[in-house]
Order: structure tokens, then sequence, then C-alpha cells
């Protein structure tokens, strides 16, 4: 297999036994991220140097015996809103073009800590503010299943590092679905860990009560090892949980029977594109012939949480930024701008409304899951859309495709439940499709378990783009480091 | 807010909400906010219109249990 596709996981048994050296493996990513820049632009900022500073560090303390654990000496990156110290943080933004934090966020901390090395920093919409990561300053993070279409976002960089074989594991944020939209749409894993498992503190803020950040892998395994290494307690964040972080990896292998699926049959199935709503109704089938007991069940409010997550997320979206919105207006890019407008001007009680239907939706959905282990459901209404065409309506039900990307996702945001999307095939024309799965609070372990049964069972991880012609030198490279 | 007002009366509630929000003076921004409005209202009026007598503002999401 191509080393640059083996799995996180793969990769650091590798790095474990002293068959392949971190610095071999760093300078593979980094080679293959320049030479794919311009065709997919999923860096703003590539930090090679540091990478290979870091990565001297881990081959010296791995040669040693002093190995950190499964992300030692693995190169990942960050989506470019996450701080890193010394290393310009732009938010995708123009407004913050120059920022260079003097403090790392609790999330890169962490990743440093285990070891891991970071490549660089991803593109993302501008302030994480958008699902289809056409970025107006930076430019498109092209996906690299068809590049003239979009990743998907705001994360949309990390997925597009991830699926390419640019990076074992990519850290996202997700407000409505940024790590899950742009994981459906690049056929990846992507997870928001339930809200307050993972610290928000030094990521810029696109809505306090959304936010959460997490991994995009391309298994389901990975997810669980980057999860692993960034949740827990932090007293810089007011939301932190302190909760006891299990292993994640533990239940991986116990499979589904036994497991209790609901499938919300309303809102979920409508407006779809055909062969998205195809694979749901199989991924489902498949679920229940592993032994999963599967029952269809109705959340009647689940529109008006949509409606709340709008008005929640564009009001405080509005109020994290309208000194600039008040006094540098034109440095947005026209769409997020409007955004953050139409935020300014809403009414307190229309917002403390939207909290009171917040409170609603998620006793409807705590009361569907005191029956269900896990809800399923599609990942996006449909594949990517061709770049340039966010404004373009899909159809009257779903909207456009700024509206209708987040249609599966935002509404668990509402909820604050962990959720996944994992690769769930493929359309004719070749656009990955994904698959939603979401948990009880803190119970990210069943749905990893629930996803990793899927993932094994079909089989859809193991394809990926076409973009590995000119790197033919990577196993040679690699098998030069045995025995470091 | 409410549906039924003019194309007129909506500009000048835009216009005093825009002013109220502090934002630069910007004639074809207010355009743009205006034709926005009945989406706003829109998702106003359905919010308004849930049966929410039960529930306090939940302004984030914190199971008791766990804080």
């Amino acid at each position: 297999m191509d080393p640059a596709f083996v799995s996180l996981a793969e990769v650091a048994r590798q790095l474990a036994a002293k068959v392949v050296s971190p610095v071999d493996l760093t300078q593979l990513m980094l080679d293959r991220a320049a030479a794919l820049q311009p065709r997919l632009n999923p860096f703003i900022t590539l930090t090679p140097e540091a990478a290979l500073e870091a990565a001297r560090q881990a081959e010296r303390e791995i040669v040693s015996g002093h190995y950190r654990g499964p992300l030692h000496g693995v190169p990942i990156c960050l989506k470019d809103i996450v701080d890193t110290r010394g290393v310009r943080t732009t938010c995708g933004s123009k407004i913050l073009a120059d920022n260079v934090p003097t403090r790392d966020a609790t999330v890169t901390e962490r990743l440093v800590d285990a070891g891991a090395i970071s490549i660089g920093k991803n593109n993302c919409s501008e302030f994480a503010l958008g699902p289809t990561n056409e970025n107006y300053h930076y430019g498109p993070a092209r996906n690299p299943w068809d590049t003239e279409r979009v990743s998907g976002g705001s994360s949309g960089g990390s997925a597009v590092a991830v699926a390419a074989g640019l990076a074992y594991a990519a850290i996202g944020t997700d407000t409505g679905g940024s790590i899950r939209i742009p994981a459906s749409l690049c056929g990846l894993v992507g997870m928001k860990a339930t809200y307050g498992r993972v610290s928000r503190a030094g990521v810029f803020p696109c809505s306090w009560t959304f936010d959460i950040i997490g991994p995009l892998t391309r298994t389901v395994e990975d997810a669980a090892i980057v999860l692993q290494a960034i949740a827990g307690y932090d007293r810089r964040d007011p939301a932190s949980a302190g909760r006891p972080v299990p292993d994640f990896r533990a239940d991986l292998e116990r499979g589904v029977t036994g497991l209790r699926i609901g499938v919300p049959s309303n809102y979920f199935f409508d407006g779809l594109h055909p062969e998205v709503e195809a694979a749901a109704r199989t991924a489902i089938e498949q679920l229940r012939q592993l032994g999963a007991a599967v029952e269809d069940l109705t959340l009647p409010h689940v529109e008006l949480a949509r409606d709340a997550h709008t008005t929640i997320l564009l009001a405080e979206a509005a109020n994290a930024h309208l000194t600039w919105l008040q006094t540098r207006p034109e440095d947005y890019c026209p769409d997020v701008r409007g955004r953050l407008e139409t935020g300014a001007l809403r009414l307190a009680v229309d917002l403390i409304q939207a909290q009171r239907v917040r409170a609603l939706f998620q006793a409807e959905v705590a009361e569907a899951m005191a029956r269900c282990d896990l809800l399923v459901t599609p990942g996006t209404p449909y594949p990517a859309t061709p770049i340039g065409d966010s404004d373009k309506p899909i159809n009257a039900i779903v909207g456009n495709v700024i509206f209708a990307m987040p249609r599966m996702t935002s509404v668990f945001s509402v909820t604050g439940l962990p959720a996944m999307t994992i690769p769930n095939g493929f359309t004719q024309s070749g656009l990955p499709i994904g698959l939603q799965l979401v948990g009880r609070a803190f119970d990210e372990s069943t749905v990893l378990r629930a996803a990793h049964a899927y993932e094994r069972a079909a089989g859809w991880y193991q394809r990926h783009p076409e973009v590995t012609d000119g790197f033919s030198d990577g196993a040679t490279r690699l098998g030069r480091s045995k025995g470091v | 807010m409410t549906s039924d007002l003019t194309p007129g009366e909506r500009r000048d509630v835009m216009r005093q909400l825009w002013r109220a929000a502090g934002l630069q003076e910007d004639e074809q921004r207010l355009d743009l906010q205006t034709g926005a409005f009945d989406g706003i209202i829109g998702i106003a009026d359905r919010l308004r219109a849930a049966d929410v007598d039960e529930y306090e503002p939940a302004p984030v999401f914190r199971p008791l249990e766990v804080y």
C-alpha cells in the first residue's frame, strides 16, 4: 500500500517498531504537500523547518526508548483557526492575516505532548463561517476526488490534506457540521465529540455554545487515537467537562450486536440526492444485518432546531466579531460579512426564544435516545457541489448549497451530543457519500464502536483519490529508514 | 418584527436595527439585508410560534450529572 495512505494506527505501529523514521515520514508528507498545494490548496501555511525539527526530536526519543504513544512522530496538520505558538494563525481571514499567537491552543499543546508533528495550518472558511471552504482570501480548498468541486467546510483544508495523503490526521472545528460536512464530501471520518469533551481554549470562537474541536482521519480507529490525545478537562475552557476520559479504542471490536439504532424518518430523508438516500438506506440495512436492532422514529421539532441553530450561531458570531464588523467591515469577504450583519440585526427576544427551542429539542432527542443507543442519518443531503455554486438552489426542500450542506449536522450541534460521519460509498460519478452516527452525551465510545463495525464491513475507507502520481518514491524512502 | 410591513417600512426597520448595532452606514449593504428581511422574520416567527412554556433558555448543553 502507498505509505501516504496507510492508516495512522498502522503508521504508529511502524514508528513504535522503528520500522519507519519520523523524519522520513514527515519529509514524505511535506514533499507531497508542497507538490499538491497548487492543485488542492489545503494549506494556508506550511511549516517544514519546525516539522522536521520536531520529527528529529521524535526520532531521537523513539530510538532511545522514550516512546510516547500512537501519535509520536506522526505528521498531522491543524485548521488555521487553532492557535499555534509562533506560527501565524489567520482564521482564513484578511483581518488576522499576520496574527502570530504567543501561546498554543490546549488542543495544540496536547498534540505536541503526544509527540505529533504538525506540518502546517489548513485552509478553512473565513473565521469558520461557511460550509463549502470557498475562501475569498486564500482560495478554495479543492476536493481531491474532483478538484472542480468544494471540499466542504469550514474545515475543508483539513479534510483535503488527510484525504489526499498529506497527513495522517487533521484537526478541525465543528459548529454546525464543519468537521462532519468536509469529512462526508471528502470520504473521511470526522468526529464531533460531546460539547465540553474537548477544550476550545485557544481556538477562535465561531459560536461559543456550539463549537467543538475534533479529528478528521481516514479510519475510525485513527479518530479514536486523536480524540484520546485531545479530550479531557481544561481549566482554560469554562465549558470544559470534568468527566473522566475512557479508552476510546477499548470497545472498537465489540460490533453492533445488541445496539439499538434509531432512524429519524422525518426531515433527514427529505430532498436528498437519490444516491445519498440509497447509500444511507443500504448502510442502515447493513447495520441491521450486523446485529443492530433498527427502529424508525420521528423528531417533530427538528425543523425548529434548525432555526434555533441559525439564530444562535449568527447572533453569537456577530457578537464575537462586532468590533471588526463596525470598524473594518470591508475586510470580510462579502458572504461572511452578510451572515455576520444578519446576526447583528437579530432581536434579543428571538435569541432567547431560540435558546428555549434548543432546550425543547434537547429534551426531544433525549427522549429518543432513551430508547436508542444511536441515531443514524445521511451525512449531507448532497455530495460535493461545483466550486462557485454556493448560492445556487439544490431543490425546494433543502434550499441552496450553503443552507443545504449543514442540514443533517447542525441540528445535532443544537443537542451537544457526540456525532461523527464516516465514508458511505460513492456516487456513480465517483464522489464520496457520508453517513452520520449520533450518540448519547459522553458516550463517544459507542459511536466509535458502531462506526468501526460498519467501516470494516463496508470497506469504503480503503479507497483513496487518484493523487499519487509522482510520489512512487514514498515507499522507497520509507524502506530506507528501516532499522532507525 | 412583523411580516406585513411594506417594503419601505422594512427598510426603515432594518436601518434602525443597523444603527442600533453600530454598523457603518452603507446603503448597498442595507439593501442586501432588507432583501434578507423575509428570511430573518420567517425564522423569528417560526421560533416564536413554538410551544416552549415548559422550557427555560438553554444557553449551552450541560448534562447536570457532569458539571
